[in-house]
């Protein structure tokens, strides 16, 4: 049985419930789990399977949902992994992966900054790359950015 | 020159050729600050280098606002930076100029429709010369520089009218 094969039993016979689906079609393998047990599956995949590297996190607004999307890889076993996790826009908000990697701090700051994703237990969220005073989450598909800040008008 | 008008305002040969030499010495000793955001801050590095070379006519970098002349703004300016380059050109001592390197400094560049970009930085601070270019060759920012030097040759004073009234 290959790596990747004793993942995804190992995920399955854990989380049968919370794992809504599993894609081998694309060129990566996407799990897609619920949005409570993300970070225990996240978790798992660090300790029992050497995922010690989250290359990245990041969001994609579908309109009608949030998607988080998790990028991981085992370097002993060279297997990249992607883990996808719906969120409600009314209600967007997650676990924090900060506990499992820490590199997650950033990547959180990142997606609260431009999305608007809180993430529960965070030691820092607050945004990273738009001015501390800036209105919004620009990244969102219905954002509109303020008239003008501190004076200059903001032209799109 | 503002310094010696108030003292010898009647005099015309002093006056006349204080200014001359007071211009004369500005134009061939501009000494720029080294502020660079993005990619026009390399190729401004690289004029300031060997090959292009911008001592040659007298222009040093400087790290700090305060002993500058010039200030190129080189590199995209977002409305977060913009704040600080209202602060550091207000740190420049008069008299002072700007030159506005590159698409993005004159008028927002490639990223004029983002909701994070300035679309000009003369909508902050007040600009002598454009140089055009994503990013302006090095002869290219050297001509803007020269065309600047033509500039403060041809002001009859060097503090100019508006700013003396403020």
């Amino acid at each position: 049985m290959t790596f990747l094969e004793r993942v995804l039993e190992r995920i399955t016979e854990r989380f049968s419930e919370d794992l809504v689906a599993v894609d081998r079609g694309g060129q990566l393998p996407v799990l897609l789990v619920t949005r409570e047990r993300a970070v225990d599956v996240l978790s798992l995949l660090r300790r029992e399977f050497d995922f010690e590297s989250l290359m990245s996190e990041t969001a994609a607004d579908k309109t009608d949902r949030i998607v988080m999307i998790y990028h991981i890889y085992s370097t002993p076993n060279r297997q990249k992994l992607v883990l996808k996790a719906d969120l409600p826009r009314e209600n967007p908000e997650i676990g924090t992966a900060e506990g499992v990697w820490r590199a997650a701090n950033w990547y959180e700051r990142e997606i609260y900054d431009l999305f608007g994703v809180t993430f529960i237990g965070h030691s820092d969220l607050h945004r990273i790359l738009n001015p501390p005073d800036w209105e919004g989450h620009p990244l969102l598909k219905d954002y509109q950015p303020a008239e003008e800040y501190h004076g200059m008008e903001i032209e799109r | 020159m503002g310094l010696l008008e108030n003292r010898l305002p009647e005099h015309p040969i002093l006056t006349k050729m204080d200014s001359l030499t007071l211009r004369w010495g500005l134009r061939s000793s501009l000494w720029y600050m080294l502020f660079a955001t993005a990619c026009c801050g390399i190729e401004l590095m690289q004029t300031g280098m060997s090959r292009y070379d911008l001592d040659r006519f007298g222009m040093l970098p400087r790290a700090t606002p305060r002993q500058s002349d010039l200030m190129i703004v080189a590199g995209t300016i977002t409305y977060k930076m913009a704040l600080r380059v209202r602060r550091l050109y207000e740190q420049m001592p008069e008299p002072k100029y700007v030159i506005s390197m590159g698409s993005c400094a004159n008028s927002g560049g490639g990223f004029i429709h983002s909701y994070s970009v300035l679309n000009g930085i003369d909508k902050v601070i007040p600009v002598d010369v454009y140089v055009p270019g994503c990013p302006p060759r090095p002869e290219a920012l050297i001509e803007g520089c020269l065309k600047l030097m033509e500039k403060i040759k041809g002001q009859p004073r060097l503090i100019k009218a508006e700013e003396a009234s403020r």
